[in-house]
């Protein structure tokens, strides 16, 4: 059983270190996902749940503009693509970014 | 060679300064921009550390630079970089030296906002070219309405002022690189070391475990370099180091630079001790073109705000319909007595805690939340007395609107300030995500030279 109460599945909440969410310029957002080790980063990897159309699902925005990337060294991947108005433009409801890694933390993975 | 970074007005503790004094630095390096949080400092609203933070920091960054007769680099002074920016630093370098008896020493200040002429040139000779991610359009035009326009500067400005024996560098907008590699560049050090090491310095303790604001002592060798913070609270593991290569990069095995590109992609970051890393395996290529980097802002309006909260449950049962009924009586208001200009007041309620309140992406729906609910309501418009008149309407709407089947007058939110309209005056927006090709990387910068007395 795990923390979602669910015996089949797993959270990314629950298999990350942590998660977070930044600008990267005031274009740009980028997302960081740390797992413990190699093993859980691979582990998510291999799942095939984080891609290119999950993403574009979860953030309404295009896939050809999303970039994953697995950070070998810090046991990370990273997944960046353009917010939808620049940093602190009117309407923008969160300047730096810091809150848009949300949507992410409920991702279901199979537990083994 | 070694030497120590930190972010001017985040602070280091006194301690760490102390213990760097110790060392046998070639320079003190110090980024004090950002463009991450905004456009407000660009646009000269204001920055994100005050006056009396910077100036604490430059101050014992000061007396120790010159107490050890080594220059400290400064970049993207006042926050954005701006020409503002570095007179406002040199100001402050000036009085510290007079109250701290610091002098005599040089003073470079290295302004990066460009002749609006020479670059209207570069648009005209098709010497501007867009930046991935986004595209947004930049024309003469553009340049013309700009609030402020400064180009990212790289190594050569500063080499050219170490050069002529400058002992603090103030410059405007440079790349948090630039700032740390410019002396390991001009001492003969392998760019990729100058480059890799500058781009882990420039967050300074920020790397280390726990991350906190602390001076990053800085050691470069031939091949590789290594890193560790100077508090003995904290300390740099290889992945510290490498988990803060990802923060606010969009891609952390290339970092684009006015002279080339840093491929950060196959390196290796060991621990030299249980508080210092050492990392190698870095390159860099140049580039055949040198480009700058443009950063600007442009007015948007003038913005109004508002705030109310609702903790009421038979109205929070009913938020989602309830707000789109308030909603639509706004409008309706606004239009019967602005008429056709009220489409020129941009409105934006975000309901905290009941969904949407910073989704940015626009996925969350308006939810019934349990508790309580935070609404801001938010005006831009051509004139602050439209954007104020339609926040007033907004506020006074909200605060009064009735869940259904309630009738009667009466005040349905709490609201925390008096008065209840704030008015934030002019806000920009950035208006370009795009290179100039530079023949001359002095072309586009000016120094300017003192002596401090």
């Amino acid at each position: 059983m795990n923390a979602a109460g669910n015996a089949s599945t797993t959270r990314l909440r629950d298999l990350a270190v942590f998660v977070r969410s930044k600008n990267a310029g005031p274009f740009m957002l980028t997302i960081d996902v740390f797992f413990e080790g190699p093993a859980d980063c691979q582990r998510v990897i291999d799942s095939g749940v984080i891609t290119p159309q999950k993403i574009a699902s979860l953030y309404a925005v295009a896939q050809d503009s999303i970039k994953i990337i697995h950070v070998v060294p810090a046991h990370a991947l990273k997944i960046s693509f353009p917010r939808p108005l620049p940093a602190g433009d009117v309407g923008d409801s969160d300047v730096a970014g810091g809150q848009q890694f949300v949507p992410l933390l409920n991702l279901e993975f199979a537990v083994r | 060679m070694e030497y120590i970074s930190f972010f001017v007005g985040a602070g280091f503790p006194d301690e760490s300064i102390a213990v760097a004094r110790r060392l046998n630095l070639a320079f003190i390096g110090a980024d004090a921009g950002t463009i991450d949080v905004g456009p407000y400092q660009l646009a000269g609203n204001g920055t994100i550390f005050s006056g009396p933070l910077c100036r604490y920091d430059l101050k014992r960054s000061l007396w120790a630079a010159r107490s050890m007769g080594i220059p400290l680099i400064i970049g993207s002074c006042g926050g954005s970089g701006s020409d503002a920016g570095v007179d406002w630093f040199a100001g402050m370098i000036r009085d510290i030296a007079r109250e701290e008896r610091l002098a005599p020493f040089k003073v470079a200040r290295i302004y990066s906002e460009p002749d609006r002429d020479a670059l209207r040139q570069k648009v005209r000779d098709q010497r501007l070219h867009p930046l991935s991610g986004v595209e947004m359009p930049y024309t003469e035009e553009h340049i013309a309405r700009s609030s402020r326009i400064v180009g990212v500067m790289g190594v050569e400005p500063f080499i050219a002022a170490l050069k002529s024996g400058a002992d603090v560098i103030l410059a405007g907008r440079a790349t948090d690189s630039a700032i740390f590699a410019a002396m390991p560049v001009a001492r003969g050090y392998s760019p990729a070391v100058a480059w890799h090491a500058a781009k882990v310095a420039e967050c300074g303790g920020a790397i280390a475990d726990p991350a906190r604001n602390d001076l990053l002592h800085v050691r470069l060798e031939q091949d590789h370099f290594t890193v560790a913070p100077l508090s003995h609270e904290a300390r740099c593991t290889p992945w510290s180091v490498a988990a803060h290569q990802l923060y606010e990069n969009a891609d952390p095995t290339r970092f684009v630079e006015p002279g080339g590109t840093l491929d950060a992609s196959g390196v290796a970051f060991e621990a030299a001790d249980e508080r210092t890393v050492k990392i190698s395996g870095a390159r860099f290529e140049h580039a055949a073109q040198y480009t700058m980097k443009l950063e600007g802002v442009e007015p948007a309006g003038y913005q109004s705000i508002a705030m109310a909260s609702y903790n009421d449950p038979v109205l929070l049962e009913e938020l989602p319909v309830w707000l789109q009924r308030t909603r639509a009586e706004i409008d309706k208001k606004v239009a019967r007595v602005f008429g056709d200009g009220a489409t020129q007041a941009k409105l934006t309620i975000r309901t905290y805690g009941a969904g949407n309140g910073s989704d940015l992406f626009g996925q969350s729906p308006i939810a019934m939340p349990g508790s309580d609910a935070f609404f801001l309501m938010d005006v831009v418009a051509p004139t602050q007395e439209l954007a104020t008149s339609v926040a007033t309407v907004a506020w006074h709407t909200l605060i009064h609107f009735p869940p259904s089947g309630w009738s009667g007058s009466f005040v349905t939110a709490a609201w925390p300030f008096n008065p209840p309209v704030m008015e934030r005056g002019v806000i920009h927006r950035f208006n370009v995500n795009h290179v100039i090709e530079v023949d001359d990387p002095l072309d586009a910068v000016r120094i300017e030279y003192e002596d401090v007395q």
